[in-house]
């Protein structure tokens, strides 16, 4: 095809929707062949690899964190859980009080005391 | 460990079996759509060895973020829309460096030094002045240019890659349209 054609073809395919004859007159007598070179998807894979191991190493960290705080959440809600019974069995009730430790105080007496 | 044959896999198979850990699975991915970032990121950027950083670093970026990829779009969407993003920021980079030397002068990018003789009967020729006026094409032109001509999208698919409105691809084509035409007239 004779450059000048060629080039309004070009032109023409940026506003235009071409047909499939004058796709392929593009794709064969205008458009670049690129690739990349021979070792690019070696060396692409090879920083792959490396980036996967420490995805893996970090999850592998995240998933212990997990255990252990979920470990230490177990044993805090147990502890809390044994002191509220110890509590209910010695004092007889949960209320707020008892549980700041000044159920068995009397109003006046603090107040007498304070005074003091 | 048996390595399994991915060849027949569809690409959400192979995202999914990625994200399960499978690099090979990444590496047919790859190998499928290599061709089409080494056309989009050499348009964009001209240069071979910067070509190749922008490839290799869409990949990576691609490896990232495919926990992120929810499957509404093609993957190759994706990929182009990486692709595209790493070579404008490279553009950008490489301009605000060279602004530090040369003086910008919007009105000659195409000065009357810059034109190479090119033998239009060859087909050889034809690509690499085609290639040239692409290179000398405004960075917001290019990507526009880059896809309809090169790869043939749509200009809904062009506009749903660059996730810009329809208008504003139709109106950068009619433009980048001008300014390629000036620029061919010189080389062809």
């Amino acid at each position: 095809m004779k450059p000048e054609k060629l080039k309004e073809l070009v032109l023409s395919s940026l506003t235009e929707e071409l047909g499939d004859e004058d796709r392929n007159v593009i794709e064969k007598e205008v458009l670049p062949d690129y690739s990349f070179s021979p070792e690019f998807r070696t060396v692409l894979m090879s920083r792959i690899s490396k980036a996967g191991r420490s995805i893996l190493a970090g999850r592998e960290f995240i998933r212990t964190f997990d255990v252990f705080f979920t470990r230490i959440a177990i044993m805090g809600i147990a502890a809390i859980l044994i002191l509220a019974i110890s509590l209910f069995l010695n004092e007889g009730s949960l209320s707020y009080d008892t549980l700041l430790g000044i159920d068995n105080q009397v109003d006046d007496g603090l107040i007498s005391l304070l005074v003091e | 460990m048996v390595m399994r044959d991915y060849i027949h896999s569809d690409d959400m198979s192979l995202v999914s079996e990625t994200l399960k850990g499978d690099n090979n699975a990444f590496a047919e991915l790859v190998r499928r759509h290599e061709k089409m970032v080494a056309t989009t990121v050499k348009s964009m950027v001209g240069d071979i060895q910067q070509a190749e950083d922008v490839g290799q670093e869409t990949f990576v970026r691609l490896f990232y973020s495919l926990k992120n990829f929810r499957g509404d779009a093609k993957i190759s969407t994706y990929i182009q829309r990486i692709a595209i993003n790493l070579s404008i920021n490279e553009l950008k980079k490489k301009n605000r460096f060279l602004s530090l030397f040369y003086q910008s002068d919007k009105e000659n990018n195409f000065s009357e030094v810059d034109v190479p003789s090119f033998d239009t009967e060859n087909s050889t020729d034809i690509k690499e002045a085609v290639n040239m006026a692409l290179s000398r094409l405004d960075t917001e032109f290019r990507s526009v240019v880059m896809l309809r001509l090169i790869h043939g999208y749509s200009t809904r698919e062009t506009a749903e890659i660059l996730e810009l409105p329809l208008g504003t691809v139709l109106s950068r084509l009619s433009r980048a349209k001008d300014q390629l035409r000036i620029i061919l007239e010189k080389l062809i």
